[in-house]
């Protein structure tokens, strides 16, 4: 059969018809131009994930009073406000707790060596190895007194807030979106591993609150709330602070949704 | 065509074919990425695996949404067969965007932890009690499975192993699509609080459906009833098939018969069902003397339905006859590869 009686058939094996080509060219262009502009619509319209950081490049070594009460955390007093007490949640690598490093040196004044994850008030180390944390051996100075005196919990009152369940050290930073039911299974895993659990409740403007989630007896809710990861959930019990933490310490049955 | 097989049956077209496929991809992730890192940036930057992960998650909906609309497409406007000649590399790009996209997602939200990532993707997240609370890692992970399987079976090879079951087992396209339907719609849409996710699966679906159903009912208006007498079915006048074409004819509920026109006076039926991919052949052309293929080229000669060798492919045959300018066929199959008389018009 002759070329120009084969109009538009095609056979990949000869040569595509002219009338196909020409065809081919513009419908090429146009699938290219509308799948670049859904890319960039997609691209564009994602919601943001607010201000964060986690830092991997160079470690910070800081120093205060380590209390494992149920969560690592290190106090120490805040070098841009030195009246006030900071207080620094520690994790360790991947989806664990860093208890386990933390908890020989519970109540005790040290230095600690790991990267920081920040966001708005609040930070986070990352503990990366035992020796990653070492006692401060020079004695309790006026400092560490003053620290001591300010991480008495005091209690804030009964509360009952609306939020939603996540794992602080991929809300805090090290994942951007740390939160949402796209991130449910990571939040579960993270939560089994030991990482502190916290409600993130959201006020009026979009602006997020971050509570920090203890069982009644005020131990690690943890692993108790893993199959509640990304749950919007209400929450009531008793408020807690800590240093500048605040706590939910959950009541029996506080926990709705 | 089957004297051989090889790992990759590339020839120009499905070289350019696949550049283009590969461009494509190549371009969209670029363009996501950019865009993202443009309206992101500093302590606000969203984090680079989930922008990635993201970035191929579309990309693969938007490749299957294209792959699932060109059967019909080609169905309704004969210009898109090309689309469908090499698809089967197009479905297996698609599949390596999703393998992506998934081991970002394993790597990222299921590793490092205590629990096997395996075995967290099957396990956590979600209530396998509740319809809204279903894990919607699952169905991607199901999904993902259907698509291995086609792909891994995807090469002629298996084509020919497998026999008539290889068609059965490539239509699970279509649950491998509402599985990834269903991951989208209970995973990153319930998180969307834009509207395009919602928006481009909803327009994916009634895209898809929309263009399967027309095509389904463009292809009965072009069903011939036919008039049966005797043991022959009344066909229609040979001037009505133009040379070098044929009509599709339905003798049963599942068979169908493609009746060539060719060297302008002669005439013949074989099965319209191609032995490569189950081709409609009735939609083919004559070429160089062979009835060929629409969608990959196999050709099968008009006396006996063999493929002229090397080639070793057979179809069925059917007697014609011919009286007072109007076609007659005898609705039983010859055995494929068997030899007729050929009709003659005079």
């Amino acid at each position: 059969m002759k070329d120009q009686e084969r109009d538009t058939f095609f056979v990949g094996y000869l040569d595509m018809p002219a009338a196909l080509r020409r065809f081919y060219t513009p419908l090429t262009i146009l699938l290219f131009g509308v799948s670049g502009l859904i890319g960039f619509g997609i691209a564009s319209m994602q919601s943001s994930t607010g201000a964060a950081s986690w830092q991997t490049e160079s470690s910070e070594t800081l120093s205060g009073l380590l209390m494992v009460d149920p969560y690592p955390v290190l106090h120490r007093l805040d070098p841009a406000n030195p009246d006030q007490v900071e207080s620094i949640l520690l994790v360790n690598q991947g989806k664990f707790s860093a208890e386990a490093y933390a908890r020989p040196y519970h109540n005790r004044m040290v230095s600690v060596t790991g990267f920081p994850i920040t966001r708005g008030g609040w930070t986070m180390l990352e503990v990366t190895a035992a020796d990653s944390i070492f006692e401060d051996q020079s004695g309790k100075s006026a400092a560490d007194v003053e620290i001591e005196k300010n991480v008495t919990a005091k209690s804030l009152g009964v509360v009952t807030l609306n939020g939603e369940i996540a794992d602080s050290k991929c809300f805090l930073g090290v994942m951007k979106p740390g939160e949402g039911s796209v991130h449910k299974a990571c939040a579960e895993v993270c939560l089994i591993g030991g990482i502190p659990s916290m409600l993130v409740v959201r006020d009026g403007d979009g602006r997020k609150y971050g509570y920090i989630l203890t069982l009644p007896d005020g131990s690690s809710a943890s692993t108790a709330l893993s199959g509640r990861a990304a749950d919007k959930v209400g929450v009531t019990g008793e408020l807690m602070q800590k240093g500048d933490l605040i706590y939910i310490k959950i009541s029996p049955d506080g926990l709705r949704g | 065509m089957s004297h051989q097989f090889v790992p990759v049956n590339w020839n120009r077209r499905k070289r350019i074919y696949d550049l283009c496929v590969w461009v494509g991809i190549v371009a969209y992730i670029v363009i996501f990425v950019s865009v993202t890192n443009v309206r992101f940036q500093g302590e606000a930057s969203i984090t680079p695996v989930i922008v990635l992960m993201r970035a191929f998650a579309t990309c693969g909906f938007l490749m299957l949404t294209i792959i699932l609309c060109i059967g019909p497409l080609a169905r309704i406007d004969k210009r898109f067969l090309p689309l469908l000649y090499n698809r089967r590399h197009f479905g297996v790009s698609f599949f390596l965007v999703a393998l992506i996209h998934a081991g970002l997602a394993i790597f990222w939200y299921h590793s490092f932890g205590p629990i096997n990532p395996i075995v967290s993707v099957v396990t956590s997240g979600g209530d396998y009690q509740s319809l809204s609370g279903f894990p919607f890692q699952l169905f991607g992970l199901l999904a993902l499975l259907v698509f291995f399987v086609m792909a891994a079976t995807s090469h002629d090879y298996w084509n020919a192993v497998l026999g008539s079951s290889w068609k059965s087992l490539h239509v699970m396209v279509y649950p491998g699509y509402m599985l990834l339907v269903l991951h989208v719609g209970f995973g990153a849409m319930q998180e969307d609080y834009t509207g395009i996710l919602p928006g481009m699966l909803y327009a994916s679906v009634i895209l898809v459906g929309g263009l399967h159903l027309y095509s389904a009912l463009f292809a009965s208006k072009a069903q011939i009833t036919l008039e049966t007498l005797e043991n022959w079915v009344r066909v229609g006048n040979w001037q009505d098939i133009e040379n070098d074409h044929a009509i599709t004819v339905s003798v049963g509920d599942d068979e169908r018969v493609a009746i060539f026109r060719y060297d302008h006076n002669k005439l013949c039926a074989v099965s319209n069902v191609c032995q490569h991919q189950n081709g409609p052949l009735g939609e083919g052309r004559v070429i160089d003397g062979c009835i060929t293929c629409p969608w990959h080229g196999y050709q099968y000669r008009p006396e006996d339905g063999c493929s002229p060798p090397p080639f070793t492919e057979k179809i069925e045959t059917y007697q014609l006859k011919l009286e007072d300018n109007v076609v007659f066929l005898n609705p039983d199959p010859l055995p494929a590869g068997t030899s007729r008389p050929v009709t003659e018009i005079r």
